[in-house]
């Protein structure tokens, strides 16, 4: 037996040990361990085995709390409070007018963004998101069939002070020489009334309480505002420089790909025909931006800010369908019995395309006489057909002809 | 952190607690000491035994301190505690096997779950870190029955009878394996 041999292997063994540091790591651990474990009563009658102390406090009360509940406890409940805090104003993102949250979120949830939007860009941008925010709730208040009178009214004054607030905003960008955020934001305002007009006009023509009339009477005409916006900043842009183009076109290539990314994850929840449809919006929207990119490249800049605008709208369009099927088809499965019977209902929006086509178009053929591109030509008259293509309707018409066919075709189309 | 309770508001209340307190532990104070004192004491030794039971030393370092908490805990739920030291074992030996059931890969969420903080390798020495590493090479051969056995005898010194509590065999089943064991590791030093 070699004992040398051992005797080293043990001692080896032994000079095993915590580090210095380790040592002193775990022993403040267990310090405070045994500080927030400890048995906040350990001193007990030892004949009834109950506590030695309470019997002394007498009744319960706060010291009783104190006592039973242990420092480390305390923080939890804290903690706990401050989420549940936190919780409501997360939970009141997803109420709708009349619910009880509702007031927690337009007045405390997005008066909070409204504050953090510095810029008049942001702040325009934020308002024109808050009108869609708006859009949605009525749509998802119609799909219940709840969108009653006054519900209608504070969303007819909450949008309008959201566009007005939005086009102010974005005037002012504009004034700054900041033609990029004006034209994107009014773009894309468009086509959010828009879209949401045909689609509360198409849950109109079903419902039993018909109380959006009105509403669908003021989101058509700040659609109409905002396409004359957009006119406006088109003749005021070809002035200007080709960098506020080239930013507006970027602008829609980013909506067109995150609109790409939404309508892609929603492919398995969306039926078929409702896919194609929004999918043939969203290519258009590319043809368009592609177009809008040559145009920039031949220096037609009144052309490429055109088509860069109609671009955003038909992604800006593209996406609304996709949030409302996916919403409403939720919605459906949820309320069984509700305005809407079957989940193949899909919803016509009527007027998609801008009501100003004939005074664009008369603008459209002054630059081009201007320019004198010829290539250009056929391609702006291309996007213009397509662009009209499927608007069987004026407009200004939306809700009458709707109405007139809800009692023979039940069947309302997500049009394009 | 200090609770208000720890110490007595009222004249009456401090006779009152004398008269009836546990006579071991007279307030948290003295037991937290004597606690803090028995990791100072001990707490190489359950290292050690966990270092050579995972081969891991960071994670020995955590089993260690996860030792003494349970440790604590059970001071107070009030237990009598006879053997502090092969108690200290058992509860080590438990975590150890609790550890090697569950599953294999511990994933960083898991143990920041546990309130584990994630700690690198480099918050060790790396000198510290390299001479565990020397030492559980000359361990390696052996199986970890054969090291913990050693361990206990010829590092802790402890009897085999002590022994057979911690690792729940009987003394004679102990005693044979650390023949075995003891001439292995001969055989193992000499080559």
């Amino acid at each position: 037996m070699n004992d040398e041999q051992l005797h080293t292997y043990i001692e080896k063994v032994r000079s095993l040990s915590l580090s210095k540091d380790a040592h002193a790591r775990i022993r403040g651990n267990l310090d405070s361990f045994a500080e927030y474990h400890s048995n906040s009563d350990p001193v007990r009658n030892l004949e009834t085995g109950r506590s030695s102390r309470r019997v002394l406090q007498g009744a319960w009360g706060f010291h009783t709390f104190t006592r039973l509940i242990s420092t480390h406890m305390m923080a939890a409940i804290l903690i706990g409070l401050l989420c549940i805090g936190g919780g409501t104003s997360y939970a009141a993102e997803g109420s709708l007018p009349g619910d009880l949250l509702y007031p927690v979120k337009v007045n405390v949830n997005e008066n909070i963004e409204s504050a953090l939007a510095v810029s008049n860009a942001a702040e325009a941008r934020l308002q024109a998101k808050l009108v869609e925010e708006r859009l949605v709730e009525a749509e998802e208040l119609a799909a219940r069939g709840t969108l009653d009178a006054t519900a209608s009214a504070e969303l007819q004054s909450r949008i309008k002070a959201h566009y007005t607030e939005a086009s102010e905003q974005s005037e002012q960008a504009k004034a700054t020489g900041d033609f990029e955020t004006s034209a994107t934001v009014q773009a894309s305002l468009e086509a959010s009334l828009r879209t949401y007009a045909g689609i509360l006009a198409g849950i109109d023509a079903h419902a039993e309480i018909k109380e959006s009339t009105a509403l669908i009477g003021d989101i058509t005409g700040y659609a109409d505002k905002a396409a004359q916006a957009q006119t406006t900043a088109t003749t005021e842009v070809s002035a200007n420089a080709k960098a506020d183009v080239a930013d507006t076109i970027a602008y829609a290539g980013t909506r067109i790909s995150a609109v790409e990314a939404t309508l892609s994850n929603a492919h398995d929840r969306i039926d078929a025909d409702t896919y194609a449809r929004i999918r043939a919006r969203l290519d258009l929207a590319i043809a368009v931006h592609v177009k809008a990119e040559d145009a920039l490249k031949a220096s037609l800049y009144s052309d490429a800010y055109r088509d860069a605008q109609a671009a955003i709208r038909a992604a800006q369009e593209a996406e609304a369908m996709t949030k409302s099927s996916l919403r409403l088809q939720v919605g459906i499965d949820l309320t069984s019995g509700s305005v809407l019977q079957t989940t193949d209902t899909t919803i016509r929006s009527e007027g998609t395309v801008r009501s100003t086509t004939d005074e664009e178009r008369s603008s459209t053929s002054d630059s081009k006489s201007e320019e004198g591109a010829g290539t250009s030509t056929t391609t702006t008259e291309d996007t213009e057909v397509q662009l009209n293509t499927n608007a069987t309707v004026d407009v200004d018409a939306v809700g009458t002809k709707v109405d007139a066919n809800a009692g023979a075709n039940t069947r309302v189309k997500l049009g394009l | 952190m200090y609770h208000m309770y720890d110490t007595p508001r009222s004249r009456r209340e401090i006779v009152w607690v004398r008269k009836h307190a546990h006579p071991r532990y007279k307030d948290q104070s003295t037991m937290k000491e004597t606690f803090l004192r028995s990791f100072d004491e001990y707490g190489d030794a359950i290292f050690r035994f966990c270092v050579v039971k995972t081969s891991d030393p960071i994670l020995a370092e955590d089993l260690t301190q996860e030792t003494f908490m349970r440790y604590w805990q059970a001071l107070q739920a009030g237990k009598e505690m006879i053997n502090t030291r092969s108690l200290l074992y058992t509860i080590a030996n438990n975590l150890v096997i609790d550890w090697y059931r569950k599953a294999k890969p511990v994933s960083l969420d898991a143990r920041m779950d546990e309130g584990l903080e994630p700690r690198a390798h480099d918050t060790m020495y790396a000198d510290t870190y390299a001479q565990y590493q020397e030492v559980l090479r000359t361990m390696d051969g052996l199986d970890d029955v054969d090291k913990q056995v050693l361990l206990l005898r010829h590092v802790e010194g402890l009897g085999p009878k002590d022994i057979a509590e911690i690792v729940g065999e009987s003394a004679n089943v102990v005693s044979v394996r650390l023949n075995r064991a003891t001439k292995r590791l001969q055989q193992q030093l000499r080559v």
